[in-house]
Parts: C-alpha cells; structure tokens; sequence
C-alpha cells in the first residue's frame, strides 16, 4: 500500500512538473507573439511618420506650400547693394548666406557685431547677403513656435516689402526674446514690423503663418546642405566651421569676416 | 575560528540572493526610463532627431531621415520592454550593443571637432562652438554602459515578465526548483 502511494505520489508529481513546463512554454510563446505584435506596431508607426514628415518636407514647389518667389534656391533671401531683397545682385561678387533663427542668443550677437560689416560688404558692392531665417529652435519658446513664426513673418516681408526686410530683421534681434521663454506674440512681431516700415496690409497677414511649412522645408534643406547650427555663415556657398577648420572664417574675431570677404574677392 | 566567518559569509551570500533581484529591478527600471526619456522629445520633433542624426555627418543622406524618424520608436519600444522585465538578459546585450553605437558616435564627433550636442534627448545636432561638454557626455555614457554591465551580470529582476513566463514567483529571489 505505502509503496504504492509512493509511486502515485511521483506520477503525481511527475504529472505536475510537465504541465507546469507546458505552461511555461505557453506563456513564453504567448510574450514572443505579444513582443513581435509591439515591435511590428512600432515599426509601421515609425514608417507612417517617416513617409508624412517625407511629403511635408517636400510640398515645396508642389503648389501645395506657399513658396515666397523671391527666395533663391537653398532658400535665402538675397540682398545686393541696394538693400532691397531681390535687387541689385550680381553673381561675380562674394556670395555669403547668413543661417539664422531669430531665438538664438549668438545670431542676436552676430547681428549686433556682423551687420554693420556685412551691410559695408554689401554697399560697396563686394558681397551679395543671403538671408536664411530657419527655424531650428522651436523647442525653446514652451510651444509657442516662435522660431517658425517668426521666419515666417520674414518671409512674408522678403516677399512683400522687400525693401523692408533689412529694417524688419534688425529691428526682430533688437526686440530678440530669451530661449526659454514664450517667445513674442504675433501682435508684438506686427508692431515691431509696422515700426519697421512694413506696410500695413503686409502687417495684417503675419498672423496668417503662410510660409511657415516653407520654413520648415528651408530648415530641412538648409540641415541637408550642412548648415551646422545658427548663426551659420557660407561663403561662395562653403559652410564655415572654424572649430573643425582652423582656415575656414571664424567670424567673432574682430575684423575677420571683413578680411576673409576682402580675400574672397581678391581685393 | 573559522567556523563563525563561514556562517557569517553565507548569510553575506544570502542577503545578496534575497537583495540582488530588487536592484536589478531597480537598474532595470532607470534604464526603461532613460531610453523612454530619450524617445519622447525626439517624438514630437522629429525634424530636430532627424537634424541630429545628420550632424553626426557618419550615415548617408538616404537613410538619414528614416533613421531619425524611427530611431525614437525604436527607443521608445525598447524602454517598454525594459520596463516590463521581459528577456532582461537581451535587453541588457541589446542596451550594451546601443550604448557602443552611441558613443562611438560621439567619439567620432569629438574627434572630428565637431559642435555636437550629441541629441540624445532630443534637441541637440549642432550647436554653437566651444559649448559641447563631450568629457561630461562620455561620463554620462560610462553611467549608462555600468547599468547594462550589471543587468547582465545579475539578469534575475524581481517583478518582471521573465519569472512570470518561466511560473517562478514574482517576488521571491529564487528559482523554484
């Protein structure tokens, strides 16, 4: 009798020890399916992301994206001696593109230290200015998108009252808002515009954002192209990295842009 | 007398058995964590991910926007699994594996003399000169490389899908044998 029970008690256990492997090997099965299913989902999610963000970066010139005209084709707003967007350009002169967001402390300082040079480069006939308005800085006016806004606004100028782009830039550094913060609204950035000489129906349309998906692409491309952060500056179309070439114009050196243009252009 | 420092050197043993799990859980939660707290700014900006991914200036144009865009669904997904405690011991190889990527990323851009905020949180790509904090980074990164190094070592984590999986208790340090 005892040696029996003993011999039941170990199919028993046996018995026991097998199920609980089977559902062991169940449950493991059931996670591998449930963790394939996630990383599917997560997959197709980031695939859908990949191709919208693709055709919105895109709609430039696809009549779906409002495209100011006078833009060049990397996106800037040249400016030649007259000082009026879309005037008095000249391909044999120095070209040098200027990326630029309107949040950025540094762009704030290289306007305040490098726009007088620039403006004599440009008067004398030396250089020919792009301007790049991008917006790379979003993530620090709290959700307001200032940088978007505020480029498009620009856009909207260089478009419209292109001879008062230069003021209306000037004027955006002086009133220049901390990152971090809120950024201007779109009232304060159509007062700084009226003050600026913008006409009034230009100024009505700020709040609009017409080219801000412009903007977006601007930044994209202007990312393509090597922009390495703002205030980037190009010369003859060659993005400038003193950091990581030491021959390349490193332009909070005083006097360097004005030497480093003057060589450009053999004078 | 060396029977008392037996005694005292198993007990040693046992506590560690009875605490390890709970550490790990710990080690392996601070990661999900890390790798979710990487994903979400890259998420609701991914064109700032995809700018960051090129500054690195190191994958071909083609597959640069792809890769920013799906790189924080990757890490997203991954911090999950992490968090729910499922094959630890891969998602710690898995972790290891990232982690070389990463840094020889940001190696290569020190080297380089690049501007580079590496962008691992979002933001970043690059930034103005003279401000990247690339010792501090790789710090950072040896923090995060020592996480993975124990989860791999002590892999057994309370609380976690594994041990519900293989019908061990969910809190107990041991497998029942």
């Amino acid at each position: 009798m005892a040696k029996k029970d003993l011999g039941s008690d170990r199919v028993a256990l046996a018995k026991k020890q097998a199920q609980a492997q089977v559902r062991a090997q169940e449950r493991r099965t059931a996670v591998i399916w449930v963790v394939i299913g996630v990383v599917l989902v997560a997959l197709f999610a980031a695939l859908v992301a990949y191709i919208v963000r693709q055709s919105d970066v895109a709609a430039v010139g696809s009549g779906d994206q409002s495209t100011p005209a006078v833009a060049s084709e990397n996106y800037g707003f040249p400016v030649g001696s007259t000082g009026v967007v879309g005037e008095g350009l000249d391909d044999s002169r120095v070209r040098v593109d200027i990326y630029l967001d309107f949040m950025c402390p540094i762009c704030g300082i290289f306007e305040e230290t490098q726009g007088p040079t620039l403006d004599q480069l440009r008067a004398d006939g030396t250089a020919d200015v792009y301007y790049h308005p991008v917006s790379i800085l979003d993530r620090t006016s709290q959700n307001t998108e200032f940088s978007t806004r505020s480029a498009s606004a620009a856009a909207l100028i260089a478009q419209e009252s292109p001879d008062r782009f230069l003021d209306f830039l000037k004027a955006m550094f002086a009133n220049r808002p901390e990152e971090n913060t809120t950024g201007l609204t779109d009232a304060k950035i159509q007062a700084i515009a009226a003050a600026a000489g913008v006409p009034e129906d230009v100024v009505a349309k700020i709040p609009d954002h017409a080219y801000s998906s412009w903007v977006r692409s601007a930044t994209e491309q202007a990312s393509v192209d090597g922009m390495k952060g703002t205030p980037t500056v190009a010369i003859n179309g060659v993005m400038q990295d003193a950091q990581a070439n030491p021959d390349d114009l490193n332009w909070s050196a005083e006097g360097a842009l004005l030497k480093f243009v003057q060589d450009a252009a053999g004078k | 007398m060396p029977q008392p420092a037996t005694v005292e050197g198993a007990s040693t043993l046992t506590r560690w058995r009875l605490v390890q799990p709970w550490i790990s859980l710990l080690v392996r939660l601070a990661m999900g964590i890390i790798m979710i707290a990487a994903a979400v700014p890259k998420m609701m900006d991914v064109d700032e991910s995809v700018r960051a991914v090129r500054a690195y200036r190191l994958l071909p144009e083609v597959v640069v926007p792809f890769f920013g865009t799906a790189l924080p669904y990757f890490e997203f997904v991954f911090g999950l699994v992490l968090i729910v405690g499922v094959f630890v011991r891969w998602s710690a190889i898995l972790w290891l594996a990232l982690m070389a990527v990463f840094v020889f990323g940001v190696a290569w851009a020190w080297a380089k003399g690049y501007s580079i905020d590496c962008g691992c949180f979002g933001g970043g790509g690059d930034i103005a000169e003279g401000t990247t904090d690339y010792p501090g980074h790789m710090l950072e990164r040896a923090g995060f490389v020592s996480l993975g190094v124990f989860l791999l070592v002590f892999p057994r984590t309370a609380i976690s899908l594994d041990a519900w999986m293989r019908g061990e208790s969910l809190v107990a340090a041991s497998r029942p044998k």
